[in-house]
């Protein structure tokens, strides 16, 4: 596997979406390139960091609205 | 005694889930609206990405657990709840956003090619000043991230929330938004590399980095 391969899987391989042979392919590739291994890290570490920028939380004042509302889902 | 109680929030129920010996309609609504308060907090946070505004997204989330009730008596136990539940907060939205038509579909979306985020910031030398992805990452508001993510066109944007904000596989994906899985992966792609150059953008003005300067290391 060369770098332009390894590229193409990146993001399948971080989404868990690669089979087990795959996922070797990628593995083996990482032990023994530099570059890719932080490109690697670099597509991990941004997406968590995408991730926690939107982590929301339901407001207080909703969080009453929807209390509201289930209780009454019946009618 | 003192200890911090496992789901707090829970305990902001009116009254407790009656499982036992409740009529079933009542054990009905009771299962509902647990499984309900579990994912309230992601089903909130991918409405707002999706409507780009407080209301908007309140009124999604109330419309959603309400269509949600309507069609529980489908909803097979033992079955992906969560996915359920955003297959339905989904098809609101695009219900809401059709009868709306803030924006143009938009069907002809600049080709952004094999763009990354990583290859221009080390084209830029950019990571060798600043030393690692996360402290360049830092500087990068939060708020800066929000409105890269919701510049993106709906279908792409939704594909992004789902995966990367949700962590839903492909497969879960395709089933939510009614698509194939190739469907899903060009457009996630694609959404990631328009995400990223815009996060590009920021990160340049943020590290001053001018035009110049950017692409300078390439053919060092």
């Amino acid at each position: 596997m060369d770098c332009r391969e390894f590229e193409a899987k990146l993001w399948a391989f971080l989404d868990g979406e690669l089979d087990a042979a795959a996922c070797a392919e990628l593995r083996a590739h990482l032990e023994d390139c530099p570059g890719c291994l932080d490109h690697y890290r670099f597509e991990d570490a941004l997406r968590l960091f995408v991730r926690r920028c939107c982590q929301e939380t339901v407001p207080d004042a909703l969080r009453a609205r929807l209390d509201h509302l289930l209780a009454r889902l019946e009618e | 005694m003192g200890m911090p109680v496992a789901g707090e929030k829970q305990t902001r129920l009116s009254r407790p889930p009656a499982f036992d010996g409740a009529p079933g309609r009542e054990r009905d609504r009771a299962r509902f609206e647990v499984l309900v308060r579990e994912h309230l907090d992601g089903l909130y946070g991918a409405a707002l990405r999706l409507t780009r505004n407080r209301a908007d997204a309140e009124d999604l989330l109330q419309e959603t657990l309400l269509k949600a009730w309507r069609s529980f008596h489908t909803f097979e136990e033992g079955t992906n709840a969560r996915a359920w539940l955003f297959r339905i907060l989904m098809n609101a939205h695009i219900d809401r956003y059709r009868k709306t038509a803030r924006e143009p579909e938009t069907t002809d979306v600049e080709d952004v090619g094999d763009f990354y985020l990583y290859s221009k910031v080390q084209e830029s030398e950019l990571l060798r000043r600043v030393g690692d992805p996360e402290k360049l990452l830092e500087r990068v508001m939060e708020h800066e991230v929000r409105e890269a993510l919701e510049s993106l066109p709906d279908h792409f944007r939704s594909v992004v929330i789902l995966a990367d904000l949700q962590g839903f596989s492909y497969r879960e994906i395709a089933d939510i938004l009614g698509i194939p899985m190739g469907t899903v992966m060009s457009r996630l792609f694609r959404g990631r590399r328009l995400l990223q150059r815009k996060l590009w953008d920021y990160v340049r003005s943020h590290h001053r980095i001018t035009t110049a300067e950017e692409g300078a290391a390439v053919g060092l």
